[in-house]
C-alpha cells in the first residue's frame, strides 16, 4: 500500500467510525472554528516577529496540542480544542519575508542595477527583521495612506500606490512554494469527523486605507487548489475583480470558494456602501454577483467588533463594545464610523437596495474569526496570545509603540473571534454548505450554542422541548434563511431560540432580537427586543432590562455564575409586524460581565486597569439574520 | 541523499555559498575603492547610505530626501560617512569582526539556513522509515481515555435540590424495574441543557458539561445494564446508564498516519541537517584539553 493511500484509509476509518457511533441527537451539531487565521507565511506576521508559528503549529493549536508561542517562546495552549480552521495568509508577498529571512528567496535576474538594488533590500530587511521595532517600522512603511479626495474612488486616489513592493522582482516562485506549502499542511492536517482544515487565503485590498480585505476559502483539496495562485489585491484592488477571478478558476478547475468580507468598522464607509467602489450604482446584477461570492461576513474579531457602533445605533445600550477606531494607514486620521462600516446598518442598507433593484447585495449570514497573526487561533480572554506576535505579553501590549501613525496597542484589541456552524458532520463539504445557506453565526470568543428558527406557527411548548431543533427544522427554517408572506393575512413571524452557556465559561444575561426594516417611504429602521433574560428582572415601559450585575472582582480577575442563567430558551413573536414591509431578524446573546484580557494584564502588572478598553465585557453572540420578503 | 552530503564537491559548493554570503555581507563597500586609503564618494553611494540611516525602504524616497538636502546637510552626511567608512575599515584592519560574538552567531545562523537548504527536495518518506518512527515514538499517540453513557436529569433549578433529589431516587426503581435502555431515556426526567448521550467523550469534556469531580466519579463507575445513581452535577441530579469506558490505548499507524508523517518528515529534516554540519565537523580536528577539576 502506498503512503497516501494509507493515509486514505486511516482518514476514512476514522470518518466512518465517528459516522456509527455518533448517534445523532440532533439534525444538526455546532461546530466552532476560526476563518481567519494567519501565519509566518504573511509578510505583516513575519515582520511583526513571528518567524516560527507556520500552518503546522496552527494546526497543532487548534487540535489542542502544546505548541511554542512565536514570540515569547512560552508553551501555549488552547483551552478548548477547535473544530475546524482556515489558515488564511496574506496572498501578496506570501512567504516572501520568510524566504528573505532564510535565504530561500528564488531570484530572478533584474540586471546589474535591479540586482544590487534587490540585494541591498534583502540586506536591509534581514537586518531590520532581527530587531522587532525595526521590522515593524518596515511593516509601517507598506502601510497605505489617506485619500486626498476621501469619498471618491480610493483605487483611483493619487495618494494610492497598492501594496507590495517591486524590488525583489517577480516573487511568484516563491509565493508558489509558499502556496504549496500551505496547501500541504492543510492536506495533512484534515481529519474528517474530527477536525476540518480548509485551504484559503485573503486578499487583502485596502486603497487609501479603507480595508476591504476578504479571506476566501474553498472546500476542495490540493488537486485542484495547486493549479492556481492565490489572487491578491497586487493583481486588481477593485472586489470586482477578484469575484471574476473566482469564476474564470471555478470554470477552469473546478474549484469553488466563498470570500469573506471583514473589518468592515475600518472600511471607511466603502464595505456596505450605497454605491459600487467605483461609484456606479449598484445593479442587480452586481448584487447577484455579490451574494453570490459573499454569503456571510465576518463580525467580529480582533480588530474590533462590526456588529454595530453607538453613533450608528445610538439607540442600542450595548452597541458600545469592542469598539477599534484605528485606520490601518501610514498618516493619522480621526475615526468616524459611518452606516457602510456596520454590519447592522449594511443589512438594513440591503434591504433598500432590494427594493429598488429587486436583489439584495447585503444578504449576508454572520461569523465571527481572529485575524491573529501568530499562527495561534485565540479569542479567550484569559488565553489570549496577541493580534501579532510581537504584542503577545502584558508589557508589550502595553509598550507596543504605534506602528506609522496609528495609536493602538495591544490593548486596543480584542479577544475575539469563532465562527460557528451548524452542520451535519464535521467535513470541508459540510461546512462550506452551512456557508453558503448561511447557517452560521458569530461568537466573540466563548462557545456559546444559539438556535434560531424562524415560523409561523410553532408549538408553543417547543421553547422547551427536549427536541427544539427537530421542531425548528420542520415547522421553520434555520438562521440564514428565508420567510415569504404567509398565506394567512393575520400571521405575524415567530422565532424560536434557544441559547446556552459555553459549558466552561460564564452564564448568560439576556437573548435579543434585532430587527431592521424598510418602510413604506423607503426609510431604514431597527429596533431592539429583549426576548428573554436571567434572573428576577421585569421589563420597563420602554422595553429595557435592569442591568443582570457583575460579580467581577477588579483585584483578582475572578468571577462567578452566581447571576445569570445556563440556558436561556424563548418563543417570540414580532409584535410589530407589517407583512407589506421587508424585514430582518437576527438573535444577541449577551454573557453575563466577565474580565477583559487588559484587566488581567494589568492585574498581573499591578497597575489599574488601562483605558484602551473597560475592565470587564459582556461576551456575546450573533446569529445569522431570517429574512422576511413580502 | 545522504550520499550526496558526504560529496566534497557538495561540501565545496556550500562553503562557497558560504563564502560569497559573507563576500555579500561585507565586499561591496571594500571593492568601492582600489587603495584601501581611499574613499570614493558618490551622489549613489550617498543616498544608499542615507537610505539605510533613514531606516526607509524605498530607494526613491531616499532619492527625494537626497535631493531636498541643503549643502550643509549633505556635507554632514559626506562626513558621517566617512567616519562610518574609516571606522570600519580601521576595526575590519584590526580583526575585530573575528572575535565578535554578534557577526559569529549572525554567521553560524546563515550556515545554518544553507545546511538546511540542503534538504529542500528531500526524498519522500517510505512506508518502513513510517513505522520505524512510529514504533519508536507511539507512545506520543496515545488516544485519551473516554467514557460513553446515556443519562437522565431532575433540575434542581426546577424542583429544588431535595425534590429533584426525590425524583431522582423513585425514577431509578421504575426504570431498573422497566429495564429502560440507552434509547428509552428521553422519555424520562428533565431536559439537559447540554447533551443526553455522550459517546466516547474525555474527562475534560465531561467537567465542562457536568462541573469539576464529577468525570473523575464516571470514569470509576462500572459499566453495567442497570441505571445507576442519583449524582449530582452542578445543574442537578443524573441517574446514568454506563455503556463503557475505553482506557486510554495506543493508536494503530492507520489511525494517526497523517500528523505521524508530518512528525516523521520533521525528525528526517533535523536528522539530515545534523548530518550536514556533522560532516563539516569532521574535516576538523578537534583536540580536547579539558580537564575535570
Amino acid at each position: 500500500m502506498t503512503l497516501s493511500r494509507l493515509a486514505t484509509a486511516g482518514l476514512l476509518a476514522a470518518a466512518i467510525s465517528n459516522a456509527t457511533t455518533l448517534q445523532a441527537e440532533e439534525p444538526t451539531q455546532v461546530l466552532f472554528g476560526d476563518t481567519h487565521l494567519h501565519t509566518n507565511y504573511s509578510f505583516d506576521a513575519f515582520l511583526n516577529q513571528n518567524k516560527s508559528a507556520d500552518p503546522d503549529t496552527a494546526y497543532r493549536w487548534a487540535k489542542g496540542q502544546p505548541v511554542i508561542h512565536p514570540y515569547n517562546r512560552a508553551r501555549v495552549q488552547i483551552e478548548t480544542p477547535l473544530d475546524f480552521l482556515v489558515v488564511a495568509d496574506h496572498a501578496e508577498l506570501m512567504g516572501v519575508m520568510r524566504s528573505i529571512d532564510n535565504n530561500t528567496l528564488e531570484l530572478e535576474d533584474l540586471g546589474f542595477i535591479g540586482n544590487i538594488k534587490r540585494w541591498f533590500a534583502i540586506y536591509f530587511l534581514q537586518d531590520a527583521m532581527d530587531s522587532g521595532r525595526e521590522g515593524s517600522n518596515f511593516f509601517a512603511t507598506l502601510l497605505p495612506r489617506s485619500a486626498q479626495n476621501p469619498g471618491g474612488d480610493p483605487v483611483q486616489d493619487p495618494t494610492n500606490t497598492g501594496i507590495g513592493s517591486s524590488a525583489f522582482g517577480d516573487t511568484s516562485k516563491t509565493e508558489t512554494r509558499a502556496w504549496n506549502e500551505i496547501v500541504d499542511a492543510a492536506e495533512r492536517h484534515n481529519d474528517p469527523g474530527t477536525f476540518t482544515s480548509l485551504i484559503g487565503w485573503e486578499w487583502s485590498s485596502i486603497p487609501t486605507g479603507a480595508n476591504l480585505h476578504r479571506v476566501v476559502f474553498t472546500p476542495d483539496g490540493a488537486d485542484k487548489a495547486k493549479q492556481y495562485l492565490p489572487y491578491g489585491s497586487d493583481q486588481s484592488e477593485y472586489p470586482e475583480d477578484l469575484w471574476q477571478w473566482l469564476q474564470t478558476t471555478q470554470e477552469n478547475t473546478g474549484s469553488r470558494f466563498v470570500a469573506i468580507p471583514h473589518n468592515s468598522n475600518i472600511s471607511k464607509g466603502y464595505m456596505f456602501a450605497e454605491t459600487t467602489l467605483k461609484g456606479q450604482p449598484i445593479t442587480a446584477d452586481y448584487a447577484r454577483t455579490r451574494v453570490n461570492w459573499e454569503p456571510v461576513a465576518e463580525a467580529t474579531q480582533i480588530k474590533g467588533d462590526s456588529e454595530t457602533h453607538p453613533a450608528v445605533s445610538p439607540d442600542d445600550e450595548f452597541a458600545d463594545f469592542e469598539t477599534y477606531a484605528h485606520y490601518i494607514q501610514q498618516d493619522a486620521q480621526d475615526y468616524e464610523a459611518k452606516p457602510g462600516d456596520y454590519i447592522r446598518s449594511g443589512l438594513k442598507r440591503g434591504l433598500a437596495i432590494e427594493e429598488k433593484v429587486g436583489v439584495n447585495p447585503y444578504k449576508f449570514g454572520l461569523i465571527g474569526s481572529t485575524d491573529a497573526h501568530t499562527g495561534i487561533a485565540s479569542a479567550e480572554e484569559n488565553n489570549f496570545w496577541g493580534k501579532l506576535a510581537i504584542d503577545s505579553t502584558p508589557e508589550t501590549k502595553k509598550n507596543g509603540e504605534s506602528i506609522g501613525e496609528m495609536k493602538s496597542n495591544g490593548w486596543s484589541m480584542s479577544a475575539s473571534g469563532l465562527a460557528a456552524v451548524w452542520a451535519k458532520e464535521n467535513s470541508r463539504e459540510e461546512i462550506f454548505a452551512a456557508f453558503q445557506r448561511k447557517e452560521v453565526y458569530a461568537t466573540t470568543g466563548p462557545r456559546l450554542k444559539v438556535r434560531m428558527f424562524g415560523g409561523w406557527d410553532f408549538d408553543t411548548t417547543a421553547y422547551d422541548a427536549d427536541n427544539l431543533a427537530e421542531i425548528g427544522y420542520a415547522q421553520g427554517v434555520p438562521m440564514g434563511g428565508d420567510l415569504t408572506r404567509s398565506s394567512d393575512p393575520s400571521a405575524t413571524p415567530q422565532l424560536l431560540i434557544r441559547a446556552i452557556k459555553d459549558p466552561k465559561e460564564a452564564n448568560l444575561d439576556r437573548v435579543q432580537v434585532i430587527k431592521g426594516w424598510v418602510d413604506r417611504d423607503g426609510k431604514q429602521h431597527e429596533r431592539i427586543f429583549n426576548v428573554a433574560w436571567a434572573d428576577e428582572r421585569s421589563l420597563d415601559g420602554n422595553g429595557k432590562l435592569q442591568p443582570v450585575g457583575n460579580t467581577v472582582d477588579l483585584s483578582t480577575g475572578h468571577y462567578d455564575n452566581s447571576i445569570g442563567s445556563a440556558e436561556l430558551s424563548t418563543l417570540w413573536t414580532d409584535p410589530s409586524f407589517n407583512p407589506s414591509e421587508r424585514a430582518f431578524y437576527y438573535v444577541r446573546v449577551l454573557q453575563i460581565p466577565t474580565p477583559r484580557h487588559s484587566l488581567l494584564d494589568a492585574i498581573a502588572l499591578q497597575i489599574p486597569a488601562p483605558e484602551e478598553g473597560p475592565a470587564t465585557i459582556q461576551e456575546r453572540a450573533y446569529t445569522s439574520p431570517i429574512w422576511y420578503t413580502p | 541523499m545522504r550520499k550526496l552530503l558526504a560529496e566534497p564537491l557538495i561540501q565545496f559548493v556550500a562553503i562557497g555559498a558560504a563564502l560569497f554570503i559573507a563576500a555579500q555581507m561585507f565586499a561591496p563597500e571594500r571593492l568601492q575603492s582600489v587603495d584601501e586609503f581611499d574613499i570614493s564618494v558618490d551622489n549613489k553611494t550617498l543616498v544608499h547610505y542615507l537610505q539605510l540611516q533613514a531606516k526607509s525602504f524605498s530607494a526613491a524616497d531616499a532619492e527625494q530626501k537626497f535631493l531636498l538636502l541643503s549643502e550643509q546637510e549633505k556635507q554632514t552626511l559626506i562626513d558621517d560617512y566617512v567616519r562610518d567608512q574609516v571606522l570600519f575599515r580601521e576595526a575590519m584592519a584590526l580583526g575585530l569582526d573575528a572575535n565578535d560574538e554578534v557577526i559569529r552567531r549572525r554567521l553560524i545562523q546563515k550556515m545554518e539556513y544553507i545546511a538546511q537548504g540542503f534538504y529542500q527536495n528531500i526524498a519522500p518518506i517510505d512506508e518502513a522509515y513510517l513505522s520505524e518512527f512510529f514504533a519508536e515514538n507511539r507512545e506520543d499517540y496515545q488516544v485519551a481515555a473516554a467514557v460513553s453513557f446515556t443519562h437522565v436529569f431532575f433540575d434542581e433549578k426546577k424542583h429544588g435540590v431535595e425534590k429533584a433529589q426525590q425524583l431522582a431516587t423513585q425514577s431509578l426503581a421504575e426504570l431498573n424495574h422497566k429495564s429502560i435502555a440507552f434509547n428509552g431515556a428521553s422519555q424520562f426526567g428533565d431536559r439537559f441543557l447540554f447533551n443526553r448521550n455522550y459517546i466516547e467523550r474525555t474527562a475534560e469534556y465531561i467537567r465542562g458539561h457536568f462541573g469539576k469531580g464529577f468525570e473523575t466519579l464516571l470514569f470509576t463507575l462500572p459499566s453495567q445494564t442497570q441505571w445507576q445513581g442519583p449524582f449530582q452535577s452542578d445543574y442537578g441530579f443524573h441517574l446514568l446508564l454506563m455503556k463503557r469506558v475505553t482506557e486510554p490505548r495506543l493508536p494503530n499507524l492507520n489511525e494517526v498516519s497523517g500528523i505521524v508523517l508530518a512528525d516523521a518528515r520533521r525528525r528526517q529534516q533535523q536528522d539530515l541537517k545534523k548530518q550536514a554540519v556533522d560532516t563539516l565537523i569532521k574535516k576538523y580536528n578537534v583536540s580536547k584539553v579539558v580537564n575535570d577539576s
